[in-house]
């Protein structure tokens, strides 16, 4: 089976066979299809391509049930689309997973804990953190509402920066 | 005098999902009967077998949760194929993680059929589905959705997350492929 030389009208031949050119493109890939022999043979293959992927049914009724009616968004939801909380929730996240991982703790003071992060935990930027995806930063708040809590009789943790000389 | 909310046949996407935010539950199954066969489709060429059902189920009800963050930019149609390509792959990789209870194949030898339909369908359809089999993922993907429905180069973009011109590259590459496997 042969390639037609005439790209542009190959590349209409999907939407010719399925009804979406507008009547004048229609009609002129028409024209060129009835004097193309590797046209009119793509264009067969296509058709025989589309019988062949039939269908399995699907229980419209059963589905169109599962599908709720319309709730508004909340307040959470559409502040978790506004960009400058986002970027807020991304820092407190950031702040919680530095917690977690415990990097580089050192005792300043007798009550005092300071975490520096370390260089792994910390490349990660505000920018990059703030353009994850609703369910990604739903689901990492999720994940931080479920971090047990720290008892008032743990030492106070601050995270600084890992600067030489740097205090809190 | 209210003009009535169109939630027939003849209204558009947009129209049936504004409908449907204004309370009308017959223009969300509208949309179920318009793109549950697409869905269907996509998901078999794809590789899925059992679960084709509850898949098209579970890319609607994902997709109507989030229709307040749909800004229309792409067709509905086109958002449909990358919820439903995005849980197919979600699949993919819980399946990678259960070998024994592997039910879509990743590899060339995906068709979506079993050797029984092969037979009842004709040598010619049978030859056609292994020649699409064939293909890697993304040809596959592009190549159904750009053939089977139509999709620009545009939307296949934007269902599986590419460029409009390396969609074009796979669907000529992929064609050329199914030709030559059809020729042999």
């Amino acid at each position: 089976m042969r390639d037609c030389n005439n790209v542009t009208m190959r590349e209409r031949l999907p939407e010719l066979l399925h009804g979406l050119l507008p009547e004048t493109e229609r009609a002129e890939v028409d024209a060129h299809v009835a004097a193309c022999a590797d046209c009119r043979a793509e264009l067969a293959l296509l058709r025989r391509i589309v019988d062949a992927s039939p269908a399995p049914a699907v229980n419209v009724a059963a589905v169109a049930k599962r599908i709720p009616a319309h709730q508004p968004a909340s307040w959470a939801a559409r502040a978790l689309r506004s960009t400058s909380l986002r970027a807020a929730a991304a820092v407190i996240l950031l702040a919680g997973a530095v917690v977690v991982s415990q990097r580089g703790v050192r005792i300043d003071q007798p009550d005092t804990v300071v975490a520096s992060a370390g260089v792994a935990s910390t490349e990660l930027s505000i920018g990059a953190l703030a353009e994850i995806s609703d369910s990604d930063l739903e689901a990492l708040l999720d994940e931080l509402t479920r971090l047990e809590p720290v008892t008032s009789t743990e030492p106070e943790i601050v995270v600084v920066p890992a600067v030489r000389g740097g205090t809190e | 005098m209210n003009d009535p909310v169109r939630t027939g046949g003849d209204a558009s996407d947009l129209e049936l999902i504004a409908a449907w935010k204004a309370g009308s539950q017959q223009a969300a199954t509208t949309l179920v009967e318009r793109h549950a066969a697409s869905l269907a489709r996509f998901a078999v060429s794809c590789g899925a077998r059992e679960e084709v059902e509850e898949l098209v189920q579970d890319t609607f009800v994902r997709a109507f949760a989030s229709l307040d963050g749909f800004r229309g930019e792409s067709s509905f149609r086109t958002w449909l194929f990358t919820i439903e390509r995005r849980l197919l792959l979600d699949r993919r990789r819980a399946e990678r993680r259960r070998p024994a209870r592997v039910e879509l194949r990743d590899d060339s030898t995906v068709t979506g059929f079993s050797a029984l339909d092969e037979m009842v369908a004709g040598e010619a359809e049978g030859r056609i589905r292994q020649a699409i089999g064939r293909l890697t993922p993304t040809q596959r993907e592009v190549f159904v959705l750009r053939v089977t429905e139509g999709l620009s180069y545009k939307e296949i973009a934007d269902a599986v997350g590419t460029t409009e011109g390396a969609a074009r590259v796979h669907f000529h590459n992929a064609l050329r492929s199914v030709k030559e496997w059809l020729d042999a």
